[in-house]
């Protein structure tokens, strides 16, 4: 060894970690491209708004008699131009009313990808009034939702929905806000996006099971409706603590590596969110 | 796939993206940190990749995307906070094979005291195999700051590495014009 490559090739001379697949590659830069794009959505946005707010002052300043109009506050992560806001639908829904989810859920699956619905909750009919706020730390009540295992090359991820009753007023203000929402993972990237006039709360993280986990979820008046895409699905461990006398063991479910890439983009899944189709009393 | 640009974006990476994360090893000493490095080279291509007429010069721009990423990423008190996932099995997975990691980890140490521009100066002249001409163009420096850096970072290399290597103690040859 007299030179500076034979130096360097001793320092690769170990069996290097796997590369990451190409798809993989190819679904970080496209996330990362969106990111960037919808960043210069928002400076453009805000420039304008500053624009008119320039212009604005200019014009008050030109007629003293007048009081200034009030400005809604822009929250940092929204990058849609707010529309006036709407009266907030209750968190209200038949069991039935899973169907119609179901049906939204599949349809918004990309073509090219495999799809099969699990975990139907039934034909119930009843809609039960809203209840009374329940305990910070009890249960949230599930009142319809939908389960869609969506697969491609030999991988699969899960899409679903869920309307979910906690008995507490919709949020205000910055849907973003530190403890705004149970759904809200601490280790997650939040952003609001507005669909139709609706602000959506859009929760994007990584889990090592279930790949980009990005969490849409539009508040109800009581509740809320969640629309989930997982990249993957983690891995089901049976209950084993069984009585000794049981007869039918848990079955093992074969797991089946992530989707090569996540199958929605954040917009697509906060659209979902907010398509008032999806709730039963929009 | 979809597009075709994303065909050739992920040809691209199956054909150079080894290439490129050995270069970024040399320049960090890490792989998770090289696999990171890689990445941001990559997503910067896949941006700029409908822009880019000559696919030929592909690798030349690569490198220049993937030092000045190398020459930021060391600049920011919070590099690494964006490294890749926690307890990724692929990265964490394999252990180093202890025949001759004594000595390997000398050379790693030796090569990781250079200051970052010699040691990138180095790494691409001599294991890459660059020009002068080309070290300067990924630099963005003259060709004589190429020169003069090639010869300061041999010398810290011999300096620190001492007896270790003797045989880097001969003069150096590798690179061209």
């Amino acid at each position: 060894m007299n030179d500076v490559k034979e130096l360097c090739d001793r320092m690769l001379d170990v069996p290097a970690p796997p590369r990451r697949d190409s798809a993989v590659v190819l679904a970080i830069a496209r996330r990362s491209t969106r990111r960037r794009n919808q960043v210069r959505v928002l400076g453009s946005g805000l420039a304008v708004a500053a624009t008119v707010a320039a212009a604005a002052a200019l014009l008050q300043s030109a007629r003293p008699g007048l009081a200034p109009a009030p400005v809604a506050p822009i929250a940092a992560d929204t990058w849609v131009v707010q529309a006036p806001p709407r009266p907030v639908p209750p968190a209200q829904a038949a069991a039935v009313h899973s169907k119609r989810m179901e049906q939204l859920l599949l349809a918004a699956v990309p073509r090219g990808y495999g799809k099969r619905l699990e975990h139907g909750l039934g034909d119930e009919t009843t809609v039960y009034p809203p209840t009374a706020e329940r305990p910070p730390d009890g249960p949230v009540g599930l009142l319809a939702g939908g389960f869609v295992i969506v697969s491609a090359d030999g991988g699969e991820g899960q899409l679903w929905a869920m309307i979910t009753n906690n008995g507490k007023p919709a949020p205000t203000g910055d849907l973003c806000a530190p403890g705004q929402s149970e759904w809200l993972r601490p280790t997650g990237t939040c952003m609001v996006i507005v669909v139709d006039g609706v602000p959506i709360q859009v929760v994007t993280s990584w889990d090592a099971e279930r790949g980009q986990e990005i969490t849409a979820t539009r508040f109800l008046r009581g509740g809320a409706l969640s629309v989930i895409s997982w990249q993957g699905i983690p891995v089901y461990e049976p209950d084993t603590r069984l009585p000794a006398d049981a007869r039918k063991k848990p079955g093992q479910v074969a797991h089946k590596p992530m989707l090569p890439a996540p199958m929605l983009t954040t917009e697509q899944v906060a659209a979902l969110a907010g398509n008032p189709a999806m709730l039963q009393f929009p | 796939m979809g597009h075709g640009y994303e065909d050739e974006f992920c040809t691209y990476y199956a054909a150079r993206g080894g290439m490129l994360r050995n270069t970024a090893y040399l320049l960090c000493g890490d792989w998770h940190l090289a696999e990171d490095l890689t990445q941001t080279t990559f997503t910067k291509l896949y941006q700029a990749w409908r822009r880019i007429e000559r696919h030929d010069v592909l690798d030349q721009y690569a490198r220049r995307v993937l030092l000045r990423a190398f020459l930021d990423e060391r600049r920011r008190p919070w590099r690494r906070e964006h490294a890749t996932v926690p307890g990724s099995p692929e990265l964490d997975g394999t252990a180093w094979d202890d025949s001759g990691i004594g000595e390997r980890m000398v050379v790693r140490t030796a090569l990781m005291r250079l200051p970052k521009r010699l040691r990138a100066v180095l790494v691409l002249r001599f294991w890459a195999d660059l020009s002068i001409d080309q070290v300067a163009d990924i630099l963005g420096c003259p060709t004589g700051t190429v020169k003069s850096q090639t010869s300061r970072g041999l010398d810290m290399l011999r300096d620190v590495l001492g007896t270790e290597l003797v045989d880097l103690q001969r003069p150096t040859r590798g690179g061209h014009r």
